[in-house]
């Protein structure tokens, strides 16, 4: 079961907030980018042998901005180079003020059945703020056409915690994709990502981002609000009605192998990460490096940072049985310790929506308790 | 072999920063010790600290030939001796193995605390003194008045003191010839048992521990067999001779009256202690000479690894640092909240500073350290008296029956302006007024008697503070005094924390107890659950704070599945957390520790 990532570095405009690499004004080379991509994907393909995709997502920057005809040729040829299994989740990201009349017709003879469509704010102030480059009703416009163009599994993207955003602005936020048919909304806190616009606003005193209970507020309301319509928080961040979970993010949480193809992508593939440079030294014909072989010890830490951002939490059991009785007793007494954070239900161990709240601060108490038991040097019996 | 009346052996005292290296440097390059181009600046002063920080921190000693302007040629051997009130016990030493001494006053400063303490330990030692006012170069200078003062205040005769600046090289030459003129050869009764003085002691890597030494009677010669007079042990010479800066020059022999060193293949430096007189053990003299008393730490506190994993890299430098200064001692300690560290002893605050950013610098140590303590007397119950000098081992409330703390004789002089500052400083820090002199129009001179434990604790900084730096301060350990003292313990979530433990007076716990327990709300980062912060008497709370918990921390979103920033955000957060101190249930950044020493209530 292997996943691709393909990376599309180009946008209209920057977004206030965005650090991911993107850039407004190379739309021009992008035939080139994509002939890239695919000698890349060709290139994995010697490497790795070949293997079918068990969920693809082609991200960025801005998918959607691609023609038809580019959509075309790297789409038609990686899923040749990849054939995608039966009931593979395809998604396409896409900005709602890119969003054609074409494009999605072609994404869906292409085998797309899944659209990430960043909406972020209802508001137009906030949306302003953002550096969005469309309105609510524009966004809404997106989800409709996706529908019509047959693609049921639709995603909004909606942020929280914004400067001067207030609850009940999130929430209206909420139900106006709920209402307009989204399956599936990825609600995020900003993260303020040092070098970007919003970050130096910010630091000039410019900006003020909500205090720590404004934000618990906010992100207790979206988890009712969403709730509220049967929208289940399956991930920390991520809320679904019932089979529309995200297959494809749920690779990267559960550490199955996925391959990252485009400048800045990541990939893990048979325990193994590496990284791709970005854009110049990509298209100069960079790609997978600073490969790290992850052991037993950063392999625990990372059951430990991922499971504990899914609802279902880690299986304590897979646990005992991959690294040792000291890991998995490590993690539970550290449980104990930590009251109201974290629960065990069924041999899984939980956070509680308290303990969502203070992820970092948990995995940090959870990582230190396995480290104690030392998993590098525990070898299993037998 | 040079003729007793040909030599003059003699040291510089000086108040700090009056210029004192600066005029055994020029001495040493007006006698051709040293080329004008080889000097750079200080050059007794060859430990980085010291020319950093302007301090002598060793004794040493160099031999320089003078030639006079009677024609005759002169040994003077020049002592050089530590500045700070820390090392009172080193320069009392240096002091015993001259006949003379230079005292230099700052033409600007004029007599401070410092330079009276040490004319009166020169004095102590019969030395004769050569007063000399230096820095007549600056334009604030007054040497006029500054002479009177010498006369008023000191009582010597100044009137045809040098007048020098040592930093222009002016009148350099003045001050070696009143060295040939004022400071009397060396005198022997002529008697042919050894006896050599130790005042000081190193180690050199190839030799051995090495012994400064004045030799009062006798000879001693390579190949001889030698006897450390206090602790008995018997050694062979296998060099002695003279000092050069930063070297040695072996001339198989001393004599009476020579200073040099000795060294004889001697492995530990505790065998070789500072004061001990050095005999032969072929034919001993009948008694040692007088003086020799073990060096005693004033000061203790806890020395800790920041990280436990370096405990014995701070052993091993601990050792290194003994070899050179004999008056460090440590031994291992346990700290529930800190693990395995030492427990050290220090003359005074200075010396624990310099050990301290030694470690930090020259052993590259991330340390921790528990506040300063002095040596309590606790009488017990039972009326035995036991030492304490970590707050820990106090024994229980039941069995005391009262308890003593160590008071200073101390001294500060300051502009007159700041009497009312200075009176009430010292009385917040539970001073006895003593004295009160009028040094000259402008300054004035207190004498205080102050409990060691508020002098450690932030004294000397306050004191800066409140006289805009115009204060000099000099003290010496007078006796112990029987005061209420209580023990304050610190609480985390409910468990006493035994690095934060102080002792104190009474009057003095409820303001510190307060201080501690905000200083510390303030170093402890917010945790997972709230974390009350007590401070403690016996059973009784006299200070609460609380860290809140932790309401938000979320990393940032795993985007595209980079798992890999998020694993280098979590292993950053990992180091800091390694830094932490688990007390209880409660992680203490190492910071925490040290937040408590340095306070200005």
């Amino acid at each position: 079961m292997t996943s691709l990532y393909v990376h599309i570095p180009f946008c209209v405009r920057k977004c206030a907030y965005c650090d991911f690499e993107s850039y407004p004004d190379r739309l021009d080379r992008a035939d080139e980018y994509i002939d890239r991509v695919l000698g890349e994907a060709r290139k994995r393909r010697r490497e790795y042998g070949a293997f079918s995709c068990y969920s693809m997502y082609l991200g960025g920057g801005t998918p959607s901005l691609l023609t038809p005809g580019q959509l075309n040729r790297l789409c038609g040829e990686l899923l040749d180079v990849f054939p995608p299994e039966k009931g593979a989740e395809i998604t396409l990201e896409a900005n709602p003020g890119t969003v054609t009349a074409e494009l999605l017709p072609a994404a869906v003879r292409l085998g797309f059945n899944r659209i990430s469509i960043g909406v972020q704010a209802k508001q137009d102030r906030l949306l302003k703020l953002l550096g969005r480059i469309h309105t609510f009703p524009e966004a809404l416009r997106a989800v409709d056409m996706a529908r019509q163009a047959g693609i049921e599994n639709i995603n909004c993207d909606v942020m929280c915690c914004l400067p001067g955003q207030t609850e009940d602005e999130l929430a209206e936020t909420l139900t106006g994709v709920m209402e307009a048919g989204a399956r599936h909304v990825s609600c995020y806190s900003l993260i303020l990502e040092e070098g970007t616009a919003l970050y130096k606003r910010v630091r000039s005193g410019e900006l003020s981002l909500p205090d720590e209970e404004a934000e618990r507020r906010q992100l207790r309301r979206a988890a009712r609000t969403l709730e509220s319509r049967d929208f289940e928080r399956y991930e920390i961040s991520n809320f679904a009605q019932k089979g529309y979970e995200s297959r494809h993010n749920l690779v990267y949480w559960e550490r199955g192998d996925y391959l990252g193809l485009g400048c800045s992508a990541h990939s893990f593939m048979r325990g193994e990460r590496f990284d791709n440079p970005r854009f110049s030294r990509y298209m100069a014909g960079e790609d997978g490096l600073d490969r790290e072989t992850v052991g037993r010890g950063a392999a625990l830490e990372e059951e430990i940072l991922l499971g504990t951002r899914l609802a279902k939490g880690i299986d304590v059991g897979h646990i005992r049985g991959e690294y040792g009785d000291p890991a998995a007793d490590g993690l539970l007494n550290c449980a104990g310790r930590l009251k109201g954070l974290v629960v065990l239900e069924n041999g899984r161990l939980k956070l509680t929506e308290e303990g969502f709240f203070v992820h970092n601060a948990v995995v940090l108490e959870l990582a230190a308790a396995v480290q104690e038991t030392g998993p590098d040097t525990q070898r299993r019996n037998g | 072999m040079t003729e007793l009346k040909h030599i003059r052996n003699f040291c510089i005292i000086a108040h700090i920063d009056h210029g004192k290296s600066t005029l055994a440097d020029r001495l040493l390059e007006i006698t051709g010790v040293m080329a004008a181009r080889d000097m750079t600046s200080q050059v007794l002063d060859s430990m980085e600290l010291e020319r950093e920080r302007g301090i002598t921190i060793k004794s040493k000693a160099v031999r320089m030939p003078y030639t006079a302007r009677d024609g005759q040629v002169y040994e003077l051997n020049l002592i050089d001796t530590p500045g700070h009130v820390d090392f009172t016990y080193e320069v009392s030493r240096a002091l015993a193995a001259c006949e003379g001494a230079i005292l230099v006053v700052d033409a600007t400063q004029g007599i401070e605390a410092q330079t009276l303490a040490n004319v009166y330990l020169a004095l102590d030692h019969d030395l004769e003194i050569l007063p000399v006012i230096n820095k007549i170069d600056l334009p604030s200078a007054q040497p006029e008045v500054v002479r009177q003062e010498i006369e008023d205040e000191i009582g010597l005769d100044a009137h045809d003191c040098p007048l020098i600046s040592a930093k222009m090289g002016i009148g350099i030459e003045e001050v070696l010839e009143k060295v040939v003129e004022v400071v009397p050869p060396p005198k022997t009764d002529g008697t042919k048992q050894l006896r050599a003085l130790i005042f000081d002691s190193y180690y050199d890597n190839y030799r051995g521990a090495i012994s400064s030494v004045r030799l009062m009677e006798g000879s001693v010669r390579v190949g001889d067999r030698i006897r450390m007079m206090a602790c008995g042990k018997e050694f062979d010479v296998t060099e002695c001779g003279a000092f050069l800066p930063g070297g040695y020059l072996p001339t198989g022999e001393l004599n009476a009256g020579d200073v040099g060193y000795i060294a004889a293949s001697i492995k530990d430096i505790a065998d070789i202690r500072v004061g001990d007189t050095i005999t032969g053990a072929d034919d001993p003299a009948d008694s040692p000479l007088p003086g020799y008393k073990p060096v005693q730490p004033m000061v203790f506190c806890g020395i800790y690894p920041a990280d436990g994993a370096d405990y014995e890299s701070l052993k091993d430098a601990l050792e290194r640092l003994r070899l050179n200064d004999a008056s460090l001692s440590f031994e291992p300690e346990t700290s529930v909240a800190l693990g395995y560290g030492f427990r050290c002893g220090f003359l005074g605050l200075l010396h624990m500073e310099i050990i301290q950013q030694r470690l930090e610098r020259e052993f590259d140590l991330d340390l921790v350290t528990t506040a300063p303590s002095v040596i309590y007397h606790v009488v017990k119950t039972d009326g035995t008296m036991v030492s304490i000098d970590n707050p820990t081992n106090l024994p229980p409330i039941n069995e005391i029956q009262h308890m003593e703390e160590p008071f200073v004789d101390a001294r500060v002089i300051a502009p007159a302006d700041f009497t009312g500052a200075i009176m009430e400083l010292c009385q917040e820090k539970r001073g006895i007024f003593k004295d009160m002199k009028y040094i000259d129009g402008g300054r004035v001179s207190l004498t205080y008697d102050l409990p060691l434990n508020e002098v450690i604790y932030d004294f000397f900084d306050t004191l800066k503070s409140r006289t805009r730096g115009y204060a000099s301060f000099d003290y010496e350990l007078k006796g112990y005094v029987e005061s209420d003292l209580v023990k304050l313990d610190m609480l985390l979530n409910g468990e006493a924390c035994d690095a934060l433990s102080i002792i104190v007076h009474r009057d003095r716990a409820y303001a510190r107890g307060r201080s501690i327990a905000e200083k510390l709300k303030d170093a402890i980062p917010r945790q997972l659950f709230e974390i009350p912060i007590q401070a403690a008497i016996g059973g009784k709370i006299i200070a609460r704070e609380t860290v809140k918990a932790l309401r938000k921390d979320v990393l940032a979103k795993c985007y595209g599945g980079d798992i890999t920033r998020k694993k280098k955000l979590l292993e950053k957060q990992k180091e800091g957390k390694k830094r932490m101190r688990q007390v209880g249930s409660v992680q203490v950044p190492s910071e925490a520790f040290m937040a408590v020493l340095k306070m200005d209530t």
